[in-house]
């Protein structure tokens, strides 16, 4: 239950190469915070600064108060699990276990009863007597987050722990972690790559690009207002569709303008648009924000348009379309699956104006 | 008194190993428990040079301080007192042994590596295709395990001559006899005595080589074969076109190892022949020198022209190394 | 199930196909085998004349042995008590073993630490180091001798147990240290990782977790070291000098050879005696050592 605070930290490689830039992130005990950006946005070396085992180049950080940047990792009382899981081969699951609990000098009746209840929450109690490599993907994984909880630590530090296991055991064990949040109440912070566990597992979500911090909140107001664009289109899958666009007034109607494209902007936020007349913009909107109109549900705000569609991805529950504008720009929309468009139809879709996303086309900074 | 006197020495060779082997595993506990009192940060600067050393001290003592005073002292006369130029060096270049000793080093160095390597492929490749392959190789190998002085003794043994109407006791004699010839003194005949000591040093070379050839020649992936077989190649073929070329790095890391190896070898000159009956080679010459003869100037240029010798193989060495370091 | 008709043909076949096979493979085996006998026959040649009264091996070759009749009185244990106990090699076979154990666990203990610092420890110049140490693989032992004699002459040292482990200490550290680090910096960085944030501490995961998996790669060091040191004629004959009571059996074997080289009962048997621990070593340890001598070379 530890609370952890990133002040200005910075990693600078000896090559030179920033991995992490003045990074500020304060992280509330209780929670689980998902670190999430593509490869090489510097998640996981915040992740191993935290751990000690990388060293921070400027700025602290904090643990319950506490700067921790000279202790080494066995000072920080966290635990740690790998995305290969770094179970000890030449040991047992008991002994991977209670290795650190072994190495704090814990009494030994302690140890086999940390493992034995650690091992029965997991429902790994019949391995015990196993080596890890006697054991399945799920196992090992399961195994390495019981060598995490048998210490109690402060906090939990995974560096993306499921991106070894089949989709269907990650749709699991991503459930299983949530669960074990809620039960242990303790301070998680996660590493990954993949915005679906972002979005499923975080009470908050930090979205890292090149080394910089874009945007910490919860999963509901990051999809719903990105601070920016890459945020915008990191987070949603299939990712937002974005036009270079600028807005034009005509008559007492706000419009936005994207090559053939013409939307009119609703009336409630066309105040606040009002000083970015005439700039350069983009102009995003989510594929599931776009509807065949025969389907489109009621209270949205249609706004009509044709394109042609280029390639249909049936998925069962849905329908991914390419389509593309008359000028050649492509986007892709998500609609209802008894939606009949086939490749090569010309078709009407609505764009839905109540969820539309307007960006400063220089500084990719969210307007509204 | 015998007997305790036996005993007494037991315990004190049981003391001295104790000690010897214990003694360096204290050392590390020790330091590592002292080092534990200092801060973190001035902790995690100073382990890496405690773990290394001990190391350091042992490679500086022994080889790297040496190599260097060994350079001087081949500048030197023969106690090292006076300096004396290139004196011993041009004394290695043109003495009538030296250049003998120059000559066998070259023929043990192209018979040696070229058979043993040549050999090992060859056995390495057909060892491949019998059921009794272990035993077969476990029996090539075995040499490897035996000192210099023990393969001098074996062969000596099989090289033993009795004069003419003698019975042979030498195993190679004995053969030579009953295909109706006369015996040969295979250690004293000139023609013949620097084959019969490069003999030994093949004999223990060739498992080596064959190990490594034969680990080589299973890496190759077997549908890269069947695919050569598909496209019409013999056996024969497979062999030179595909084996021998997927294999090359392996054999040119045998061939170095065996020729750094046999331009040090001394053991085998110096117990067979003692380097009479221009038998020498340049390791064994440089014993004389230092042994013998007393004279360290001579010795130690004899000994840079080794390192010299190496230096090819030891810049090979490093790039490779980098290499390897670089694809990491 | 098929029926029986295709079944003979089929046998038939096998039968023509096994002769065919013998008849191609005939020339391998052949090879193979004759190798594999030329390479053992000096070796079991010493082995039986070891066991044959002196007089015998004088007057006729060992393979008359297998002449029959078949005796089994003319073999002995005689020349080995001999050379045990009137030559010294009885003392020499404790000397080795004193030379070698500690001359092997020696460079083992300092290597491993070294090569843990060099691959999994963060200090300057720890690049140029190993590159050092790559390069002095090679350095012929010969450029080392007479300086190092000198210093142990004006130490004390030469003549001494302690003198001659310290010197194969020195002179296996590279090949230690190259062979170790290779295989310790090929452990998954995860696992040194974790056991760093399960709270192990340099020494710690040195011992519980790098040790214990790195045994293949020590024990192929143990068997390479131990053979080399055991078997080495030129470190002991410099350093160790005429002193008789430290001389490991090489040596002892060497000056049998200089001093009694037609007695052949007794070099036979001394011979043997210098073998035997080696060929033990080899033939339990055969894996060990195969794989260090392919970790050594043929590695990248």
């Amino acid at each position: 239950m530890a609370h952890i605070v990133f002040e200005q930290v910075t990693k600078q490689y000896e090559n030179g190469f920033v991995a992490v830039k003045d990074l500020n992130l304060a992280i509330e005990a209780d929670e689980f915070l998902v670190l999430v950006g593509p490869s090489g946005c510097g998640k996981t070396t915040c992740l191993r600064m935290l751990a000690g085992l990388e060293t921070i180049s400027q700025g602290s950080i904090y643990i319950d108060g506490q700067r921790i940047n000279q202790r080494s990792p066995r000072e920080r009382d966290i635990a740690m699990v790998f995305q290969s899981y770094a179970l000890y081969p030449h040991m047992s699951v008991f002994d991977n276990m209670a290795f650190s609990l072994q190495l704090q000098g814990t009494p030994k009746a302690d140890i086999q009863q940390r493992v034995q209840a650690a091992a029965t929450q997991l429902g790994i109690e019949g391995l015990l007597d196993r080596k890890p490599k006697q054991l399945s993907g799920g196992q090992r994984q399961r195994v390495a987050v019981g060598r995490a909880i048998v210490r109690n630590p402060a906090a939990f530090l995974m560096d993306e722990p499921l991106s070894n296991l089949d989709a269907k055991l990650r749709v699991q064990a991503r459930a299983e972690l949530s669960k074990l949040h809620k039960k242990l109440g303790t301070t998680f912070v996660y590493v990954t790559h993949d915005q679906v566990e972002a979005m499923t597992m975080g009470s908050r979500i930090a979205v890292m690009n090149q080394g910089i911090l874009q945007q910490v909140d919860t999963p509901q107001n990051l999809y719903k207002r990105p601070n920016n664009m890459f945020v915008a289109g990191f987070m949603g899958s299939p990712a937002m569709n974005f036009f270079q666009a600028s807005l034009q007034p005509a008559g007492d109607q706000l419009w936005i303008e994207a090559g053939t494209l013409r939307l009119p902007v609703p009336a409630s936020v066309k105040a606040s648009l009002q000083p970015y007349l005439g700039q350069p913009l983009v102009f995003g909107i989510r594929p599931e924000n776009i509807y065949d109109p025969q389907f489109a549900p009621p209270g949205i705000n249609p706004v009509e348009l044709k394109a042609t569609v280029s390639v249909v991805e049936m998925m069962g529950h849905e329908v991914i379309v390419y389509l593309a504008l008359v000028d050649g720009h492509e986007f892709l929309a998500r609609i209802d699956p008894r939606s009949r468009f086939q490749p090569g139809q010309t078709v009407q879709v609505s764009f839905d104006m109540n969820r539309f996303h307007l960006f400063d086309r220089a500084s990719e900074q969210a307007l509204v | 008194m015998q007997d305790t006197a036996n005993l007494m020495r037991l315990l004190s060779a049981i003391a001295a190993i104790v000690l010897g082997s214990g003694g360096i595993i204290a050392l590390f506990y020790g330091a590592n428990w002292l080092v534990n009192y200092l801060p973190y940060g001035l902790r995690s600067r100073v382990l890496p040079w405690v773990y290394m050393t001990p190391a350091l001290a042992v490679l500086a003592a022994f080889l790297i301080l040496p190599t260097i005073r060994t350079l001087i002292i081949s500048f030197m006369d023969r106690r090292s007192e006076a300096f004396v130029g290139l004196d011993n060096y041009i004394f290695a270049f043109t003495n009538s042994a030296m250049l003998i000793a120059f000559r066998n080093n070259l023929l043990w160095l192209v018979l040696v590596t070229g058979i043993s390597v040549s050999l090992g492929l060859v056995i390495a490749v057909l060892v491949d295709r019998v059921p009794y392959e272990p035993l077969a190789k476990a029996l090539i190998f075995l040499p490897m395990a035996i000192s210099f002085v023990g393969a001098s003794v074996i062969w000596r043994f099989v090289y033993a001559y009795q004069p003419p109407g003698f019975e042979q006791i030498g195993l190679l004699n004995a053969i030579v006899v009953a295909l109706g010839f006369e015996p040969v003194g295979w250690l004293v005949n000139r023609t013949v005595n620097n084959f019969a000591l490069i003999a030994i040093m093949i004999w223990l070379q060739t498992g080596f080589a064959m190990v490594l050839l034969s680990s080589a020649v299973k890496g190759i992936p077997q549908d890269v074969i069947e695919a050569a077989r598909i496209d019409g190649a013999n056996e024969f073929q497979i062999f030179w076109r595909i084996t021998i070329p997927m294999i090359n790095s392996t054999i040119v890391v045998v061939s170095t190892t065996i020729i750094v190896l046999v331009l040090k070898v001394f053991d085998i000159v110096f117990v067979m022949t003692g380097g009479n009956l221009d038998t020498d080679v340049i390791a064994s010459r440089m014993i004389k020198e230092m042994f013998n003869f007393r004279n360290f100037g001579r010795g130690s240029a004899i000994a840079v022209i080794l390192l010299l010798a190496v230096i090819p193989v030891m810049v090979a060495n490093i790039r490779r190394f980098q290499q390897q370091e670089a694809n990491r | 199930m098929s029926s029986l008709s295709p079944k003979r043909p089929a046998q038939a076949r096998t039968w023509v196909d096994r002769l065919e096979t013998l008849l191609t493979t005939a020339p391998v085996h052949l090879v193979v085998i004759v190798i594999a006998l030329l390479w053992t026959l000096p070796t079991a040649g010493l082995l039986i004349s070891s066991f044959r009264q002196p007089d015998a091996l004088l007057t006729s070759g060992w393979w008359s042995v297998f002449v029959p009749p078949l005796d089994p009185t003319q073999f002995h244990l005689g020349n080995y008590i001999t050379v045990l106990t009137r030559q010294g090699m009885g003392q020499a076979f404790i000397n080795s073993l004193i030379i070698t154990i500690p001359a092997t666990v020696m460079p083992i203990a300092i290597a491993t630490f070294a090569a843990y610092a060099l691959a999994w420890m963060q200090f300057p110049g720890r690049q140029l180091l190993f590159v050092v140490i790559v390069g002095l693989l090679v350095v012929p032992l010969q450029m080392t001798l007479i300086p190092v004699l000198r210093a142990y002459n004006s130490l004390g040292l030469s003549g001494t147990f302690l003198g001659v482990w310290l010197a194969h200490t020195g002179y296996g550290m590279p090949l230690g240290i190259y062979l170790l680090r290779n295989y310790i910096g090929t452990l998954p960085r995860d696992l040194i990782e974790a056991a760093a944030v399960d709270g192990a501490s340099h020494l710690k995961i040195f011992t519980r977790i790098v040790v214990p998996l790195s045994t293949p790669a020590i024990a192929s060091f143990a068997v390479f070291q131990f053979l080399w040191v055991w078997n080495d004629l030129l470190v002991a004959l410099v350093y160790l000098g005429g002193n008789q009571e430290v001389a490991p059996v090489t040596l002892v074997l060497r000056n049998l050879v200089g001093d009694r080289g037609q007695d052949w009962h007794l070099l036979t048997a001394g011979a043997f005696i210098s073998m035997v621990v080696p060929l033990l070593v080899f033939l339990g340890l055969q894996r060990y050592f195969v794989r260090g001598l392919l970790a050594g070379s043929v590695k990248g």
